[in-house]
């Protein structure tokens, strides 16, 4: 009887699904005076155009390897990530240091039990965690080049310090978790004062000169990359030892 | 002027120090701020306004950019300095999450009047709502943990329809900066418009205190301590009008020709209306503060939605006079409550005789919120009602509602006053002097303009007038840069 039910709900649940997405299909090959969805405006007037072609700033430059356009990022994604939009990138780090901080701030502190870690844990975690280490190093090392960018490599490294937690190993201690977190929000936001001294403009790529392609190339977005890869590390190692403290 | 991005960055780089400085915190914080309002006060004296600034060297639609104009240069001053006087209340607070968060809440209030773009706007927004959610669990007892949640699920399911609208606007018009999306929403038809709107105007909505998204505002007025209830009336509240101003008068202007104004009017009468009839019933002093704030941005929502030029005039005068008459309010609330222990306006009997400095602030800021000639708001309440006369019907039933609220804030307000000067022995009572100058020095203010409007009058008309004139004196700014 309930298993009847349960499948009544589901089927109702998949039929009301498909509606909406038929509707949704519908609305945005519509053409007429309904909600249009599509693209109202020519592609080459889209700012991701310019983006795409990597001219900007200058119209007659363009991405090919081994040339020297704009940033010369390979990663498209990450160049606008970390280079057209870049303060924004950085607004994104504020958005997770307060989350957490507020998160520290509110959960009520109790002492907790904690199990013993199985023998297995304890001894194959460093392992585990070297190997953790490398492929978050690699991502944004590689950022720039390939799939991969500060905050998945920060979240791989915060993981292997969580598996460091679970096994009973002692890695890092609050104090410096908070001292990496001020130190890597800092120097994001001195490189762009120091930009501002340099070039006169906040938040610009002043280390020009490379070719795409390159393992060190994109200026200063290896930089950034490593800095929020460490201050997302360190932010959501954090929200691990709150959960599992061991007062 | 790109050194302008050193308002958004400074506060940032003081956030993430407040964790090291411990005891040192409190003199950041006046730095800080102090830093934010010489600075502010220096780009209005330089007289290169308006410039566009392009972050990152990458010019208007493709990179963010911080656009410096009459509005914005204003509500810049109006949010630094209610943050200056917002601090000076903050007492024996040692917890440097407080000081983190107040970072944070001034550097995401000054970029978002500074931003010249969608996206950027929106995270500066999110920011803001993050820090005031930490600042009023503050006191981290059951009310304020509540009444943060409250808002934080609020604020996020609305900023969740802003981002969908964003989205939308990315995919239909291809870009994201203000002035671009401004010259190109011709292109689109009116439904998807309409669509994009409504999305947008849940989130700013949220901050403007509107009705069916204002049920944050009491339980966190009333469950966080005083210098963050000025926090989120200065600095969130203020921002949040510009943001209003700055969307929906230039970036969205086609608004006027839909129905979605005339939905704007029944929303705010029903927020008038809510706020003034619980405000009527409350016995809580900072809570008749928080729905009486509610009740006044109600009646700034019904002056802009109703487009006209007087109108708008009219809620800028509002906003002026809501802005300084609430912050000398809180102020007395918070010396009054301290002294007698309780914020039930019954147990203040007495105080009005022996400190009357903050008493007669008190009543000169409820006479400005009720309208009163020779008081800021009048202004205000005069130039709504003279241009809602020429309008239409259902800005008729705004006239009646805007002097019936009126009556009903004379009542609950002027209640309140008498209760400070009725007599009772209060000989135990000890209220330090100096606290009492803030108020009073603000409240001439509020009489200063009440009488001489012609400085507010030069302001609001240059703000006015870039609103007239947008496409010369905001789009065309910002598109012309190289």
């Amino acid at each position: 009887m309930k298993d009847e039910k349960s499948l009544f709900i589901n089927i109702l649940a998949l039929l009301i699904l498909s509606f909406m997405a038929f509707y949704i299909y519908k609305v945005s090959i519509d053409t007429g005076d309904g909600i249009k969805i599509t693209d109202n405006i020519t592609p080459q007037k889209r700012v991701a155009d310019r983006y795409l072609k990597k001219n900007v700033v200058d119209e007659n430059s363009s991405y090919k390897f081994g040339q020297t356009a704009e940033d010369t990022s390979a990663n498209i994604v990450t160049s606008v990530v970390v280079d057209y939009r870049l303060f924004d990138t950085t607004l994104e780090v504020i958005v997770l240091f307060v989350t957490i901080l507020g998160f520290g701030f509110v959960i009520p502190k109790d002492k907790r039990r904690v199990l013993k870690p199985s023998v297995i844990l304890h001894r194959w975690a460093p392992l585990l965690m070297i190997l953790m280490f490398m492929i978050g190093g690699y991502m944004f090392i590689n950022g720039h080049l390939s799939p991969g960018g500060g905050f998945p490599a920060g979240a791989i490294i915060s993981t292997a310090i969580l598996t460091g937690v679970l096994a009973g190993r002692k890695t890092v201690t609050h104090k410096t978790l908070k001292v990496v977190e001020a130190i890597a929000g800092i120097s994001i936001f001195g490189i762009g004062i120091a930009s501002y001294l340099i070039k006169g403009v906040f938040f610009q790529n002043f280390l020009t000169g490379d070719k795409i392609g390159d393992l060190f190339s994109g200026g200063l977005i290896p930089v950034f990359y490593g800095l929020i890869a460490f201050k997302v590390a360190a932010e959501l190692s954090n929200i691990y030892f709150e959960f599992y403290e061991e007062c | 002027m790109n050194s302008i991005v050193f308002l958004v960055v400074i506060p940032l780089i003081a956030a993430f120090l407040s964790l090291f400085l411990e005891s040192l915190n409190k003199a950041t914080m006046y730095i800080v701020t102090l830093f934010n309002l010489i600075f502010s006060l220096a780009v209005l004296m330089s007289g290169n306004i308006p410039f566009n600034v392009a972050i990152g060297g990458y010019r208007a639609p493709f990179g963010i950019n911080f656009v410096v104009t009459d509005i914005t240069i204003y509500f810049l001053l109006l949010v630094n300095i209610a943050a200056l006087i917002s601090i000076t209340m903050v007492k024996n607070i040692k917890e440097y999450q407080f000081y983190s968060f107040y970072f944070v809440l001034l550097a995401a209030t000054n970029g978002m009047v500074l931003t010249g773009d969608m996206f950027n706007f929106y995270l500066f927004t999110e920011l803001s709502t993050f820090a005031i959610a930490g600042l009023v669990a503050y006191k981290r007892d059951r009310l304020s943990t509540g009444a943060a949640l409250k808002f934080l699920i609020l604020s996020s399911t609305a900023s969740l329809f802003s981002l969908a609208s964003i989205g939308l606007i990315y995919k239909t018009l291809g870009t994201l900066n203000f002035a671009d999306i401004a010259v190109k929403l011709s292109s689109l038809n009116q439904a998807s418009f309409n669509l994009i709107v409504i999305l947008f105007l849940s989130s700013m909505l949220v901050e403007l205190k509107i009705f069916p998204f204002n049920l944050w505002v009491v339980k966190s007025y009333e469950g966080s301590i005083t210098s963050v209830n000025m926090f989120t009336h200065g600095m969130l509240g203020t921002a949040g009008i510009y943001g209003a101003i700055r969307i929906l008068l230039i970036v969205f202007p086609n608004m006027y020709k839909t129905n979605i104004s005339t939905v704007l009017i029944i929303l705010s009468f029903m927020t008038v209306l809510i706020g003034e009839v619980e405000a009527l019933k409350e016995k809580n002093l900072v809570k008749v503060l928080a729905f009486s704030s509610m009740a006044q941005m109600g009646m700034f929502m019904f002056g802009l939605a109703l487009g006209s030029f007087e109108s708008i005039k009219g809620a800028l005068y509002l906003v002026v006079s809501n802005y300084i008459a609430k912050m000398v309010m809180f102020i007395v609330t918070k010396q009054y409550s301290n002294a007698v222990d309780s914020k039930n306006y019954n147990d203040m009997k007495g105080l009005g005789r022996k400190y009357p400095l903050l008493a007669i602030s008190f009543t000169i800021a409820a006479l400005s919120l009720m309208g009163m000639p020779f008081f800021a708001g009048f202004w205000g309440k005069f130039s709504i009602v003279v241009s809602a006369l020429a309008t239409g019907k259902l800005a008729s039933i705004g006239i009646s509602l805007i002097l019936i609220a009126s009556v009903v804030e004379g009542v609950y307000y002027l209640r309140i006053s008498h209760t400070f000067f009725s007599e009772k022995d209060v000989n135990n009572v000890n209220i330090s002097r100096v606290y009492c100058l803030v108020p009073f020095v603000l409240a001439i203010l509020i009489l200063a303009i009440g009488i001489y409007p012609s400085y507010v009058e030069q302001v609001v008309f240059n703000i006015i007038d870039e609103i007239k004139n947008a496409p010369d004196k905001y789009i065309n700014i910002i598109l012309s840069l190289k």
